[in-house]
């Protein structure tokens, strides 16, 4: 319990580009204990699926780990070399996708694509690795597992495929979960199916878990801690009901803001002016000071560092604590 | 009030075109020479009258057969004409015929296209039906029977060939309107009444203009060895007018003593083949990012 | 499935009778006469006069396709205006040389076409990928008659690995294989530069896709993820193209007959084609449309080996 599991420590992700390098991820830094969920949230193309997939050096041929590291189980992740990275993929840490239709091979029957992790790393035969398929199938509430076992992708509904997915995810009983927007794609209903299913494994097999999603009512349900991303930095990290009541940071205000609810009358989301900026073209100092509500001439200097303002609360902005008075004060009036 | 609607860019906005194409043909060396190939061929075409040492089709018995020298570089054929001389004015009817054919093509296809794309239905099934008949059938045979049918001239070489090639630019456009068709700001501009006419000026020419280019180019390459497969077999342009493909045609009586006289056309044919697919392929990735000018099945 | 083969069957003879037709119509509405061609021209009227009677071409144009339609239906197709010999007996003997030479330059061309492809996509951007590619681009340009005399000249005269001069009657199979190597090979190098371009685009666009990410991250040796999850769906378009590339195939062989002077459809039409000799230009085009429509079909349910996401219906 002292040390974390995961330590993400200043990460930095360059893309390489016709126009040049483009450091999509640039200082990030994220930590996860054993057996808790941690949630990642921010908008598109705030570098939260690009730090996922660099833990495992998954984030595609073009891009680089251009400085900081990535400690799992005291072992720096980005200096492995490929042979010894994919020992621990799909082993010690698995992911899930967001796009369950096109994340299967359309060519395999689902029970082969269960059994691959299960043959390569626990070494099981092929009988056994198939009766371990259909098992896991029955645990991710898969309705005749023995019959969809030799099933296409393209036989199941989405909903069906994602349970696939965990399952592939889960099969070698790995110490983390990555999940990246694993409800986005599928309909409402089955969406609670499927994040409750989540919970359940989680508390069973006792994993951590990075849940990257931009819905907040997932957030408050299922997530232990928080950490908000914004323009390839993360800007606030604390505890999930901390995030709630006590957002430090603008940005994760705004987030909280947007959110409707049930008992308000209101007429109008509000809205954030303006856009993030892009990579190739940064501020020098806090990325958010174009839509802040909060800026001063100070924040427009140097980039903010995490300050701390609670109990595990951080928050990247200069003006945390009155932020956060801001919003409890508001927070009574309505 | 069309105007506003006909502003908005159909794709990501892109460099200009001459400087797309100058950046892109600059950019690699074996692209480079393909492109100076190319623009040599046209200069020699064009030029023959000056470049060739001798006249082409002047026979001269005494000098027959000869291996090459100092004043024949390639030597003599059967018929004592300079072998040189031939190889330059070949490129005449290689060029001639393969770039009008491709044109022919094009005048004919792309508006058959384009209707079909944008009246669908019953015209569009039965355009769908022959292109796939067509397409299917081995264009060398189809220019074949042309050619047999009507004669050998130029005009009707040109057809033939040119016949092989419609369906690809029928498709092509096809294609291209489907996809600026359901595009909303189309059916926006529609439902301010502007006329399908100018929806095809103004949308519709522009993003096809890339793929055009690039499939004309590539089938400038292929009607080029058409016209070389029609005139080897003697059903192209006939002797005594020179073309590589019957230069090669000769060239195989006299395999055994003077190979030269079929290899040497050979190489230079295929190398203006080689140069117009070189720049062809290079052109498809610059110009053509959704792929329209792939062979794939359906639309 | 059985409705969509009868379905398709019945396309193929419509393709057929629409190619038939069409061929028909299209030779005898234009001036050349047959009668002039093969009596030359200094035949007397009477003799040309006598010679469209006897092939039915002074009967009025519906009256000979009627004819020439009810022949069909028998098995008749009827008789070459040249040698007067039946013209499927002819087709018939001949159809077995350019069906080997059709097979054998395919099965090269997928040999040597399918590894290229594959090698060049994964090793992209390095040497291998580079002259791959420019081989794949060459062999591609080669006009299928020059590849053929290359290389007549270089096996057969400078080598003399291959004899020149055939022969195609009681020979063994040794000696037909022999007989088949280079003209197949000629057409075979240029299908297998067609093929490599083909696999290798199809190869690098499918490594982009989510499922092999997900394999990725699955702790899967890059190899497996090549072979065993991409391959296949690479496959699927690749078959499409060399389904459509039948007829482009099968106009080769027709100049690779020529070259090596070997028996066979090709040759035969390309020489009734010159002739004028109707019926026999009539039969051998129906013949290649039957070919491509059922060469066609095959590769439409083959489809089914690869993806089993193909419903027949």
């Amino acid at each position: 319990m002292n040390r974390p599991l995961l330590s993400i420590e200043d990460l930095r992700v360059t893309f390489d580009t016709n126009e040049g390098g483009l450091t999509v991820v640039d200082g990030v830094s994220l930590s996860v204990n054993a057996g808790e969920i941690l949630a990642v949230v921010g908008e598109s193309g705030c570098g939260k699926s690009v730090t996922a997939l660099s833990v495992l050096q998954l984030a595609g041929t073009n891009s680089r780990v251009s400085g900081g590291s990535i400690n799992f189980e005291g072992v720096d992740l980005t200096k492995l070399p490929a042979d010894q990275i994919r020992q621990y993929r799909g082993k010690k840490i698995s992911y899930i996708f967001q796009e369950p239709m096109t994340s299967l091979n359309p060519v395999l029957t689902i029970g082969e694509q269960i059994m691959e992790p299960l043959m390569l790393h626990e070494g099981l035969s092929r009988k056994a690795a198939l009766k371990e398929a259909v098992r896991l199938l029955e645990m991710v509430n898969m309705p005749s597992p023995d019959v969809r076992v030799r099933e296409y992708p393209h036989q199941l509904s989405g909903g069906m495929r994602q349970r696939v997915m965990i399952a592939i995810a889960l099969s070698c009983k790995p110490a983390l979960l990555i999940a990246d927007e694993p409800t986005t794609a599928l309909d409402v209903t089955v969406q609670a199916q499927i994040l409750e299913l989540m919970e359940n494994l989680q508390k069973e097999l006792q994993m951590a878990i990075i849940l990257i999603t931009h819905d907040m009512g997932v957030v408050a349900e299922f997530a232990h801690r928080v950490a908000v991303m914004y323009a390839g930095k993360v800007v606030e990290v604390a505890p999930a009901d901390a995030i709630f009541s006590r957002p430090g940071h603008p940005y994760t205000q705004a987030l909280m803001r947007s959110i409707p609810a049930m008992d308000s009358d209101v007429e109008r989301l509000p809205t954030l002016a303006g856009t993030v900026p892009s990579p190739a073209a940064m501020p020098a100092g806090c990325r958010f000071f174009d839509r802040c509500d909060f800026g001063i001439a100070e924040c427009q200097k140097t980039d903010p560092p995490m300050f701390g303002t609670g109990h595990e609360h951080t928050v990247a902005c200069i003006r945390a604590e009155h932020v956060q008075c801001h919003f409890q004060r508001t927070q009574e009036k309505a | 009030m069309t105007d506003t609607t006909t502003s908005i860019a159909v794709s990501a906005p892109r460099a200009s075109l001459p400087k797309v194409l100058w950046s892109l043909l600059t950019a690699n060396v074996g692209v480079s020479i393909a492109v100076l190939f190319v623009v040599g061929m046209v200069l020699v075409a064009v030029f023959a009258p000056l470049l060739a040492p001798y006249d082409p089709i002047a026979q001269s018995i005494m000098k027959a057969s000869q291996p090459p020298s100092a004043q024949h570089w390639l030597g003599t054929d059967e018929f004592g004409r300079d072998v040189l001389s031939r190889v330059i004015y070949g490129a005449r009817p290689a060029l001639l015929v393969g770039t009008l054919s491709v044109a022919f093509a094009m005048v004919v296809g792309l508006p058959i296209g384009i209707l079909a794309g944008l009246h669908m239905g019953w015209l569009d099934r039965i355009v769908g039906w022959c292109v796939d008949i067509m397409l299917a059938f081995p264009s060398l045979l189809l220019a074949l029977l042309i050619v047999t049918l009507l004669g050998s001239s130029l005009p009707m070489l040109i057809v033939a060939i040119g016949i092989s090639n419609i369906p690809l630019f029928i498709r092509l456009a096809r294609s291209s309107t489907l996809v600026v068709k359901n595009l909303e700001f189309v059916q926006l501009a529609r439902t301010f009444g502007a006329s399908n006419l100018r929806i095809i000026v103004s949308h519709i020419f522009p993003n096809i203009i890339g793929p055009i280019i690039v499939m004309g180019t590539l089938s400038i390459a292929g009607a080029i060895r058409e016209e070389a497969s029609l005139s080897f077999l003697g059903l192209g342009v006939l002797p005594p007018a020179p073309s590589w493909g019957n230069l090669i045609r000769d060239g195989i009586q006299n395999i055994f003593d003077a190979p030269h006289l079929a290899v040497l056309p050979g190489l230079v044919l295929t190398l203006a083949v080689l140069a117009f697919n070189m720049v062809g392929d290079a052109l498809r990735d610059a110009l053509d990012p959704r792929g329209l000018t792939r062979r794939r099945t359906g639309a | 499935m059985f409705f969509y083969v009868a379905k398709r069957l019945l396309s193929a003879v419509f393709i057929m009778w629409a190619v038939t037709t069409i061929v028909f119509f299209a030779m005898r509405t234009v001036p050349a006469d047959p009668a002039e061609v093969v009596l030359g021209e200094y035949a007397t009227p009477e003799a040309l006069e006598g010679f469209r009677r006897a092939a039915g071409l002074d009967q009025p144009l519906l009256v000979q396709y009627k004819d020439f339609m009810l022949g069909l239906t028998q098995g008749d197709l009827g008789r070459s205006l040249i040698t007067n010999q039946p013209v499927a007996d002819q087709i018939i003997s001949l159809f077995p040389y350019t069906l080997e030479l059709a097979i054998a330059s395919l099965l090269i061309g997928a040999l040597l076409g399918i590894p290229l492809g594959v090698l060049t996509a994964v090793k992209q951007n390095t040497w291998v990928d580079y002259v791959g590619r420019l081989f794949a681009l060459s062999g591609f340009s080669f006009p299928a008659f020059y590849l053929g005399i290359l290389l007549l000249l270089l096996f057969s005269l400078h080598l003399e690995w291959f004899p020149i001069v055939h022969s195609f009657e009681d020979y063994t199979l040794a000696e037909r294989i022999e007989n088949l190597v280079l003209p197949a090979a000629s057409l075979g190098i240029i299908q297998a530069a067609y093929i490599t371009r083909l696999t290798r685009s199809s190869m690098l666009e499918q490594l982009e896709s989510d499922y092999v990410r997900t394999a990725r991250s699955k702790g899967l040796a890059e190899r497996t993820v090549q072979y065993k999850h991409v391959l296949k769906n690479v496959m699927i378009p690749v078959i499409t193209a060399m389904g459509l590339y039948t007829g482009t195939i099968l106009g080769g062989a027709v100049l690779t007959e020529t070259i090596f002077n070997r028996p066979g459809i090709g040759k035969l039409l390309v020489g009734a084609i010159a002739q004028r000799d109707y019926t026999l230009i009539q039969s051998g085009l129906m013949v290649f449309a039957f070919v491509i429509v059922i060469v066609n079909l095959i590769v439409d349910l083959s489809y089914s080996l690869f993806d089993p996401r193909v419903k027949y219906d």
